[in-house]
């Protein structure tokens, strides 16, 4: 029997935003997925390649919005998470200051459905990070191909009229399938968190863990919840504890809340923090909504030659 | 994933199993399968010592509702805005795409028209009291679920045992589910098990209602009569080590005053993908000309036989390790060499085959009328550790309903594994044999060959085989042939079988089984990437313990003695 490829993810994993230098809350005591490592790490988990890696002199990256921001017109170009193309009839909300839990700044009251092309032009902050949330529509190509529930957070605005932000929508086949390829039965009151991982110089990095923490810093973690998973090539792998050369992560059955801190961890070697085990991104309030799939990606801390140490896990 | 207990428990029982079921003194031991036949109840060992045998064949190919009108880059597969400009004709309004989608090779591919019809064959045969069916669906497999919707259905008429094969086609309708419009939905319709689940019936029925006295001819030959290319004229094997499945076995059944013809089961192992993916036809492939030459008779070239009329029924061989038209290059019968997959392979594969197959009746040993029938078979189950498997399942792409044993409220893992039913068969038809089973088996597992003995002079040279690894010299992981099993193998387990023979696919289909010595996963990556060197059909596999517990099976069911 020949086998189509279950050709998963596509690289459409977008923009980079900057890893936010948090307070390392939580405490890694244990793990939902304990392989056997120190202190809940998966055992035989690599360092980081840190030589191979652009840490520093990452391009500054704008800050978050505002609705007192200078405004420019853009067009959000919608394309499908896995298979890239336009998608027609989205509906986005629009959160200029980067953060989805609370009232979008544009919603159905002021912006058009997705053309046939994916686009729709929005007012938005000019030369900002804002986070979208995709709330409806439908792709044109599976019946009945529903458009997941999504966020992503951290995209930046064009510093020009009419310039362009890219925007994804996923499809319940695309969801249900980065699921079920992990052995996950979907479940409708659970959010998933996916997201990248990579360098100053867009190379994706290997060897980091996702781990969430709760808004009162804990670890969210217990029997199926809070999974944290990989890929191979882009495609979810159930043996894989870290993140390969795709620099891919997912948290699987998140509950519901607004207010989760990730951080992702990585061995560096001689960073003279404890085990070496440092905080290498960061990102506090992110919401996770049922039965949809919130997205974040990340750069590299950008050290700026500073010292691992600031960013010791433990 | 590094709790590995069930799985050493999994392998702790199959040792176990094995090391009491080889030895043969031991037989007594080994647990009475699900069905004996003589021997239950249903089918005691007395009656008329007479064969009777009837055969039926029915169209069972789904109707061609929805089609792809456009194909705007001509690659044979539907690409609708916004992926690609093709268009589409439905044919029932209702705004969907009711296709029948063509498993086997690249998706998603809608078919157009029907070369050929995709037909379900079957033989009934009785013995005493013992009376079995033999169906044959073109067919990429069928699932032991919709098999026992299968057995239902006929279980009203006086048959022991149902044996429900699929040639394993690659050109025919999708009833596994992945080949439809991507991995996320499947490829199977209803339609299409409620047409082959009907047709068969009938096709049953009908033959059941036929049986007359009869007699059979056997043979069976190596097919590698081509004068310089031998089997390679016909077959190939993709996956090293580069052993073939050689024969070609033929029961040619007839009244038994030989006036009338009944039917000719004919099995040989080879992929039936030879038309390839270049097209949208539904067909049978090769088989489709294999058959029309035994009914029909031959007239190709110089070669002019009369055909035995009747029904062919084909059974398909071990044809695991990518047994099939690969590297054929293939001489039809009026001289033509074809070299490229495409319908023109098919039918020189089929028409060479025919030939092959008459030519064995014309020389086979028989006509006999002593033909006793035996029939043992054995429910077993086999967890799914392909975690592509488990999300085929869990989004209900797989045609299956039998996926039990698992807490869907957990992840799957060793810990939390599906676990599936299948089944495990022998018949004894006369002096011929057949070990079933329901997926695609490696043929080595049945006649070793580890020693080159059955890989052929025209494969070694051509694809250069280093002959200590059956394999190519730049394949960067070679199996290791030192850890190959010795004897013996299945068919050494066979007792007075001078016709054995290896019937894959067969009631159920659950991918590649593969000898554990030669099973290598990627890791990390399993079942997802391929480990280095020639390890694809891992992929497309149950998972590392479905062979060993399935050997175990066999051969418990083969030593097992009253």
């Amino acid at each position: 029997m020949h086998h189509p490829h279950i050709a998963i993810l596509a690289a459409v994993l977008l923009a980079l935003a900057p890893a936010a230098c948090g307070d390392g809350n939580g405490t890694d005591t244990d793990a939902a997925t304990d392989t056997g490592g120190a202190d809940g790490y998966p055992a035989g988990m690599p360092n980081i390649a840190v030589d191979d890696y652009v840490w520093t002199g990452c391009d500054d990256l704008p800050p978050n919005g505002s609705a007192t921001d200078e405004m420019v017109s853009a067009v959000f170009v919608v394309e499908d998470f896995e298979k890239s193309f336009a998608v027609e009839g989205v509906q986005l909300e629009i959160f200029y200051n980067n953060d989805a839990s609370g009232t979008p700044d544009l919603d159905s009251t002021n912006l058009d459905l997705t053309d046939a092309d994916g686009r729709v032009t929005a007012l938005v902050p000019r030369d900002r990070l804002i986070a979208y949330k995709v709330v409806g529509g439908e792709t044109p190509l599976y019946p009945p191909g529903v458009v997941k529930t999504s966020i992503e957070y951290s995209q930046p605005t064009p510093d020009v009229e009419g310039g362009e932000i890219d925007a994804i929508a996923v499809s319940q086949a695309t969801y249900q399938l980065i699921t079920t390829v992990l052995g996950i039965t979907p479940d409708p009151t659970m959010g998933i968190l996916a997201g990248g991982f990579d360098d100053c110089a867009v190379q994706d990095i290997e060897g980091i863990v996702a781990r969430l923490y709760n808004g009162d810093g804990t670890r969210c973690m217990g029997e199926n919840r809070c999974l944290d998973r990989y890929f191979i090539d882009e495609t979810p792998a159930q043996d894989q504890w870290w993140s390969s050369a795709d620099g891919l992560f997912g948290v699987m059955q998140i509950p519901p809340a607004d207010d989760y801190d990730l951080e992702l961890h990585g061995i560096i070697p001689d960073s003279g923090c404890p085990g070496d085990m440092v905080r290498v991104g960061e990102r506090s309030d992110i919401r996770i909504i049922a039965n949809a799939i919130t997205i974040l990606d990340f750069t590299s801390t950008d050290l700026d030659g500073g010292a691992w140490t600031e960013l010791c896990v433990w | 994933m590094h709790h590995r207990g069930p799985i050493r428990l999994a392998l702790a029982l199959f040792i176990l199993a094995e090391t009491t079921a080889c030895k043969p003194e031991d037989g007594d031991s080994a647990p009475r399968p699900d069905l004996v036949c003589p021997g239950d109840p249903s089918c005691p060992d007395e009656g008329e010592a007479v064969l009777y045998a009837g055969a039926a064949m029915r169209d069972v190919t789904p109707e061609i509702v929805d089609y792809q009108s456009v194909d705007a880059n001509g690659n044979s597969q539907f690409e609708p805005p916004p992926l690609g400009d093709d268009e589409w004709f439905d044919g029932n309004g209702n705004g969907e795409w009711d296709f029948v989608y063509i498993a086997g090779l690249g998706n998603p591919r809608p078919a157009r028209d029907v070369h050929d019809p995709i037909t379900s064959r079957v033989l009934v045969l009785r013995w005493k009291s013992t009376t079995i069916a033999i169906v044959s669906l073109d067919l990429i497999g069928y699932f032991a679920s919709d098999i026992a919707d299968i057995r239902e259905a006929v279980s009203d008429l006086d048959i022991d045992f149902v044996s429900v094969s699929s040639t394993h086609n690659h050109e025919g309708p999708d009833t596994v589910g992945i080949w439809g419009m991507d991995e996320a939905w499947p490829g199977w319709r209803q339609e299409f098990f409620d047409t082959i689940g009907a047709g068969t019936e009938a096709a049953i029925r009908e033959a059941y209602e036929n049986m007359v006295p009869a007699q059979v001819t056997y043979n069976q030959v190596a097919a590698d009569s081509h004068p310089t290319r031998g089997i390679c004229n016909v077959q190939s094997d993709g996956r090293p080590p580069v052993i073939f499945a050689e024969d070609l076995t033929v029961l040619h059944f007839t009244g038994r005053d030989g006036a009338e013809a009944i039917g000719t089961l004919v099995h040989f192992t080879a992929h039936p993908e030879s038309s390839d993916d270049h097209h949208q036809s539904l067909s049978a492939d090769f088989v489709y000309w294999l058959r029309m030459g035994i009914e029909d008779g031959i007239d190709r070239g110089d070669t002019l036989m009369p055909g035995l009329s009747g029904t062919a029924v084909f059974i398909q061989g071990p044809v695991g390790s990518q047994i099939g038209p690969g590297d054929v290059i293939c001489e039809d019968l009026d001289g033509t060499v074809i070299s490229e997959k495409g319908f023109a392979l098919a039918e020189c594969i089929g028409w060479n085959l025919a030939k092959i197959a008459l030519e064995a009746v014309d020389t086979g040993e028989g006509p006999e009328q002593e033909v006793p029938l035996e029939v043992r078979a054995q429910r077993i189950e086999l967890p799914v550790e392909n975690y592509g498997y488990h999300a085929m399942m869990l989004s209900n792409i797989f045609h299956r309903d039998d996926v039990h044993g698992f807490d869907d409220t957990r992840p799957a893992s060793v810990d939390n594994l599906p676990w599936i039913w299948t089944e495990v068969s022998w018949l004894r038809i006369g002096r011929a044999q057949a070990i079933g089973l329901g997926g695609e088996p490696n043929p080595e597992i049945f006649f070793g060959g580890y020693d080159g003995s059955r890989t052929p002079a025209c494969a070694r040279e051509m694809l250069d085989l280093d002959m200590t690894t059956l394999s190519q010299p730049d394949n960067e992981n070679p199996p290791d042939l030192s850890l190959a099993p010795g004897p013996p193998y299945m068919f050494d387990r066979l007792e007075n079988a001078d016709f054995p023979m290896a019937w894959a696919v067969t009631n159920d289909m659950l991918g590649y089984l593969i000898p554990e010595y030669n099973y290598i996963l990627a890791r990390p990556g399993a079942y997802i990437t391929e480990a280095p060197g020639e390890h694809y059909e891992e992929t497309n596999s149950v998972g590392e313990n479905a062979w060993p517990i399935i050997r175990a099976h066999l051969v418990d069911m083969l030593t097992w003695r009253p």
